[in-house]
């Protein structure tokens, strides 16, 4: 278990003034079993309204409009994250996960992703998923070269295995499309992890009822490291950003997010 | 049959006034938009009292099993945990909205307005052969057929002991009124170059909802409001929406679309308004799925289906697969993604070199195809050029959901204008016929 303070800014900067911009941000931390909120601050500026919803994942969003002509919108979201409160997140039985066992465009297996499913020793037992996704992250690190800017937010699960290199969304994609190759139930998280930098991507895999984390970029267990935003099939699902407007012309994005524990007396 | 001489006599007078008050479709094609008008047969279709009935129960059975079908799947999934339906079926289906899950609409009714497909057999017997759940359109035709024909012939309905079909609009006000969760009722059209154009501001006047476009819909906090054209904001509590699931919020589903209000799908999902028909319904009127519902009617009411499907098999079970194969020139074929009459192939018509090219398709994309035998359905008589001849045709029946399902007592006669065809959607060059369902 650790304690994890986290701070998490997102400017949209627009080249022209936009106007009537109706926004959602899905980057608000989830309490569940693993992980819990203590305290949250979020806050969007400009904005005529913010309102609160949960989505079909079950996760808190946030959603407004910025009516009045302006050259930026900033989201900033911040506040104290208990993790790693238990191995694994509890969700539903096997019929009610199925929708993570259908591959969706960003996981679609091509001769690449199928070519690497058979060479995963497959273990069928009890947790033999668990045992399989570990084995398969271990052929993961030996494919695959971390290099940003190799690959973008469109890259497919396939594509970026074909190059060789990608990075933690690619990573992500990659091993939920060799696991849906078996249908095994598995989803895409996109979160923070400690340190500083931009947000971070894993996979959870479908175990006895609960979901089980993995790094493959890192080639570890989750455990207590990240802070869980949303969940989803694939990155298309955990877009943090929506917007509709009118005007803004090109649009340039800036995120800056820090993550660090809590020591004693701080 | 009862009296009808006098009224066709009218054929040609109706069908003007029907052109004048602009009772049109329009059509895309090749890029481009025409509006053709919809040819207007004027002797009815007969169906007696007590044969209605029997359809009225199984309407409702079916239209009743669909919703509990709809509310499990975006809820507890069931049917799936107990292997009635495979999940193949539905989390692959292009109708299956994943932002829906989990939302449960206003009074959880999903489909509010489900126009049923059937066609009569040569014995008497009805088969269901489509359930649309989305967007069903084409009540406002006979609607509007029945006022001219009353206007045309006032002394054939006094002769004759027929349902009175205008009280369409009492029911479809009274499935809005139902649902609403407090102010305005409004019609949300895409505007005039949509096919249904005529319907959408026909069926406003009728129920007196606000027929409107997207850009007079926006969302303020957690509600939904029309702006009128003073700039005053009133609340809505019930959209009855004419444009499909992918174009309604372009934050929740096709980000392109400009026909849509942003964020209508959150302040629906907190159950702050209604949509009719819920966005996600395509799940249950896939053609892969029409071949679960009698199943589903055992499975969510216990009771026997009262109706039919047309016998249907379902490649993707390999028994119905080698079954296929073996009759294949007895079938017919549907791509379950298509609509309006396309996609569908008939065995027999197919040359040896396309047979070969679709069976090896088939084998492919099992999933993608029903087959069908072709019922030999019962022709109706229809006045061609004076004369009187025989024409495919089927009914489209309407079930509105109020606090108790509503059989509308008429439909939508749709009758292929060629002798040679089956198909008798409008977009494909079919005329239409009032539906008389006689009182006793």
């Amino acid at each position: 278990m650790r304690e994890l303070q986290f701070d998490y800014r997102m400017t949209i900067a627009f080249e022209l003034p936009a106007s009537n911009h109706r926004f959602s941000f899905r980057c608000i931390p989830a309490g569940g079993c693993c992980q819990q909120v203590v305290s949250l601050h979020n806050e969007v500026t400009p904005c005529d309204f913010l309102s609160y919803n949960r989505d079909s994942f079950g996760r808190l969003y946030c959603y407004g409009r910025a009516t009045a002509p302006h050259q930026a919108l900033t989201l900033h979201i911040s506040g104290l994250v208990l993790t790693g409160l238990a191995p694994g997140e509890r969700t539903g039985p096997l019929h009610q996960v199925g929708i993570y066992r259908v591959p969706t465009p960003l996981t679609e297996a091509g001769e690449a992703v199928r070519a690497l499913a058979d060479a995963v020793p497959w273990e069928s037992h009890e947790d033999g998923a668990l045992r399989s996704a570990e084995a398969l992250m271990t052929l993961l690190r030996a494919r695959m070269t971390y290099a940003p800017g190799t690959t973008g937010v469109r890259t497919t699960a396939e594509e970026a295995l074909q190059q060789g290199s990608g990075v933690c969304q690619d990573y992500a994609h990659i091993m939920l499309a060799v696991l849906r190759t078996r249908r095994i139930p598995c989803r895409y998280c996109a979160g923070l992890m400690i340190g500083e930098g931009e947000s971070h991507a894993w996979v959870e895999v479908y175990s006895g009822g609960c979901w089980v984390a993995f790094d493959p970029t890192n080639h570890q267990l989750v455990g207590d490291s990240c802070i869980l935003f949303a969940p989803g099939r694939d990155a298309a699902d955990c877009a943090i950003n929506q917007g509709v407007l009118t005007g803004g012309g090109k649009q340039t994005l800036h995120i800056t997010a820090t993550v660090r524990e809590m020591t004693e007396g701080a | 049959m009862p009296e009808n001489r006098e009224l066709v006599q009218h054929t040609e007078a109706i069908n003007g006034l029907l052109a004048r008050y602009g009772v049109k479709f329009g059509i895309y094609k090749n890029g481009e938009f025409r509006e053709q008008l919809f040819p207007f047969d004027a002797v009815p279709r007969v169906i007696e009292a007590d044969a209605f009935a029997v359809l009225e129960k199984g309407l409702k059975q079916r239209v009743m099993a669909l919703n509990a079908f709809i509310r499990d799947i975006y809820g507890e999934k069931r049917i799936v945990r107990d292997r009635v339906v495979p999940e193949e079926f539905i989390f692959a289906s292009s109708g299956y909205l994943l932002p829906c899950e989990g939302v449960v609409p206003s009074k959880g009714i999903y489909a509010h307005i489900a126009g049923i497909d059937l066609v009569e057999g040569k014995d008497g017997s009805w088969y269901v052969l489509e359930d649309n759940l989305r967007v069903p359109s084409g009540a406002s035709y006979p609607m509007i057929a029945r006022e001219l024909c009353r206007r045309a012939s006032p002394r054939t309905f006094q002769q004759n002991a027929i349902e009175d079909n205008r009280n369409y609009a009492r029911l479809l006000r009274a499935a809005m009124d139902h649902v609403n969760t407090g102010g305005h009722t409004v019609i949300l059209t895409p505007g005039r170059y949509n096919a249904a154009y005529f319907e959408h501001s026909y069926l406003a006047e009728k129920t007196g909802a606000h027929l409107v476009t997207g850009s007079e819909l926006t969302v303020e906090h957690d509600h939904l409001y029309f702006i009128d054209y003073t700039g005053r904001k009133e609340r809505v509590g019930v959209v009855y929406r004419r444009i499909s699931d992918e174009y309604l919020d372009p934050m929740a589903f096709n980000p392109q679309s400009l026909i849509g209000i942003p964020q209508i799908f959150d302040v629906y999902r907190k159950g702050n308004v209604a949509l009719m028909n819920a966005p996600g319904n395509g799940v249950a009127d896939d053609k892969g799925i029409y071949y679960f519902v009698p199943k589903m009617v055992k499975y969510y009411l216990g009771e026997e289906p009262i109706l039919q499907n047309a016998p249907t098999y379902l490649p993707f079970y390999e028994e119905d697969m080698k079954y296929v194969l073996a009759h294949f020139d007895d079938l017919v074929l549907k791509d379950v993604a298509e609509a309006g009459g396309y996609g569908v192939l008939f065995g027999s018509k197919l040359s040896r070199q396309e047979k070969e090219d679709f069976i090896a398709l088939l084998k492919r994309e099992p999933r993608r195809f029903i087959a069908q035998e072709v019922i030999d359905f019962k022709d109706l008589p229809i006045l061609d050029d004076g004369k009187m001849v025989e024409r495919k045709a089927d009914l489209r029946a309407f079930v509105l959901m109020g606090q108790e399902p509503m059989v509308w007592r008429s439909g939508l006669t749709r009758f292929s204008r060629r002798a040679d065809s089956f198909i008798v959607n409008s977009s494909q060059g079919g005329g239409f016929k009032d539906t008389w369902v006689l009182s006793r």
